[in-house]
């Protein structure tokens, strides 16, 4: 099943338990304003610590995936005996020389 | 003969471009009520993507739902038909649900003084919980391991139809990044269900 | 001493040979080498942060650079399939294609350039090794 297929599905099933509309008022929230800007300012702080730069999985798949591109016009390059151009001979194969 | 101009400035007139498809209409809605038709013409659309961005639980999608009919039909978020009207909503929703998370962070924190009426109606959310296939349960079981903007991007994709313009825009990030986090979404989510693209 | 010299003789050419499978990039390092040996080579963090950030700008282009010329690879099909072939505009979509390829061919070349440039002569030479005992 490929990807369209699946979330094909998961949207029908979803699509069957759809609660009706509707527009509610909710009572509002009260903030500690004094307390809640406490907690931004710890976590800001906490954001501000040096932290190590780590390399992801995402960053090898990147590095990984641009080495193996090949360009779509590489077959271009694939010529009739083109292997010799870029082998060396191997031992066996100056078994004829002589002196 | 006096002509009056007030009912075309101030009128229920809305415009249209005749297109049977309103989620790509250009829409310049002056009113509640039109507001309020084109919120539930969307409405199945908007609760499959607030549940997309609240871990696919009903309460808080419903929550999230709420908050933002009220936000757009109170006028604290403003349809400016920039962009189709459901790309616009969509992004209202993904930001009301990510202040949800970090109100939450904040009540945790037991920072908030607030009014914790919102808890599930159990037998309420046991009726709305959606029973899943086999193959769309691995399907959510491979989304949740995704980064939350990857999970976004592709679900706005593959799910919601959406362009990767579309989807940036809903996502709130540049074109190009939209793509980068389509790309990783797409490689993984291959790489855990085996199947083709 | 037949030997000796057909020895003499062979070295040199494996030596080309070698040079010939990769005579630009044995100069340059593969990313995934320096990250997966990031630790035995003592990156710093603005190493890894540098390097990290190339890695993450050059990705971004790549896809672009890919989504454009699988638009292009699709209209050169296109014209292909066309009987008879317009030579004149399957080159012209060729040379857009190509192009592409070039703009991706250099984005690659820059990051490995950029990811080089980072480094120190000890931190390059360390990684030569390790890479010709792999």
């Amino acid at each position: 099943m490929d990807l369209q297929e699946r979330f094909a599905r998961l949207r029908a099933e979803e699509r069957t338990r759809v609660p009706p509309f509707r527009v509610q008022k909710r009572p509002k929230r009260r903030l500690a304003w004094a307390l809640a800007a406490t907690a931004a300012l710890v976590l800001l702080i906490l954001i501000a610590q040096p932290r190590r730069t780590t390399f992801s999985n995402d960053d090898r798949a990147a590095a990984h995936s641009v080495a193996e591109w090949q360009p779509p016009t590489e077959f271009l390059l694939t010529t009739p005996g083109s292997e010799l151009l870029f082998t060396t001979p191997r031992i066996p194969d100056l078994k004829g020389i002589t002196r | 003969m006096t002509v009056s101009f007030a009912g075309l400035v101030h009128g229920a007139g809305v415009s249209y471009d005749g297109a049977p498809n309103a989620t790509k209409t250009r829409a310049t809605v002056v009113n509640r009520a039109d507001l309020e038709q084109q919120l539930e013409q969307l409405h199945p659309a908007s609760y499959a993507w607030a549940l997309g961005v609240c871990g696919r639980d009903p309460d808080d999608a419903q929550e999230v739902l709420q908050e933002t009919y009220l936000k757009i039909l109170d006028g604290k978020a403003r349809f400016d038909g920039r962009s189709a009207l459901k790309t616009w909503l969509f992004a209202v929703i993904r930001r009301t649900a990510a202040a949800r998370r970090r109100l939450r962070w904040l009540r945790e924190l037991r920072f908030v003084i607030g009014d914790v009426s919102a808890v599930p109606d159990g037998h309420e959310s046991a009726e709305r919980r959606v029973i899943h296939s086999e193959e769309t349960s691995a399907l959510l079981r491979a989304l949740q391991k995704l980064a939350r903007r990857q999970r976004e991007v592709i679900e706005l994709v593959f799910y919601h139809d959406m362009t990767i313009e579309e989807a940036a825009a809903v996502a709130g990030v540049s074109v190009g990044t939209a793509r980068v986090h389509y790309h990783r979404a797409k490689q993984r989510l291959l790489a855990e269900l085996g199947g083709r693209a | 001493m037949k030997w000796l010299s057909l020895l003499l003789l062979i070295v040199p050419l494996s030596a080309f040979g070698q040079q010939q499978d990769d005579p630009i990039g044995r100069y340059l390092l593969p990313p995934e080498l320096v990250m997966s040996h990031s630790e035995q080579i003592a990156l710093t963090e603005k190493q890894r942060a540098l390097i990290k950030s190339e890695i993450q700008k050059m990705q971004a282009k790549f896809i672009d650079l890919q989504w454009d010329l699988q638009e292009q690879t699709g209209k050169i099909t296109q014209l292909l399939q066309q009987a008879p072939a317009d030579e004149g505009k399957i080159l012209e979509q060729a040379d857009k294609i190509m192009g592409l390829e070039r703009e991706i061919k250099r984005s690659h070349l820059a990051l490995l350039v950029r990811i080089k440039n980072a480094l120190t002569a000890e931190q390059i030479a360390r990684l030569e090794a390790i890479r010709r005992t792999k």
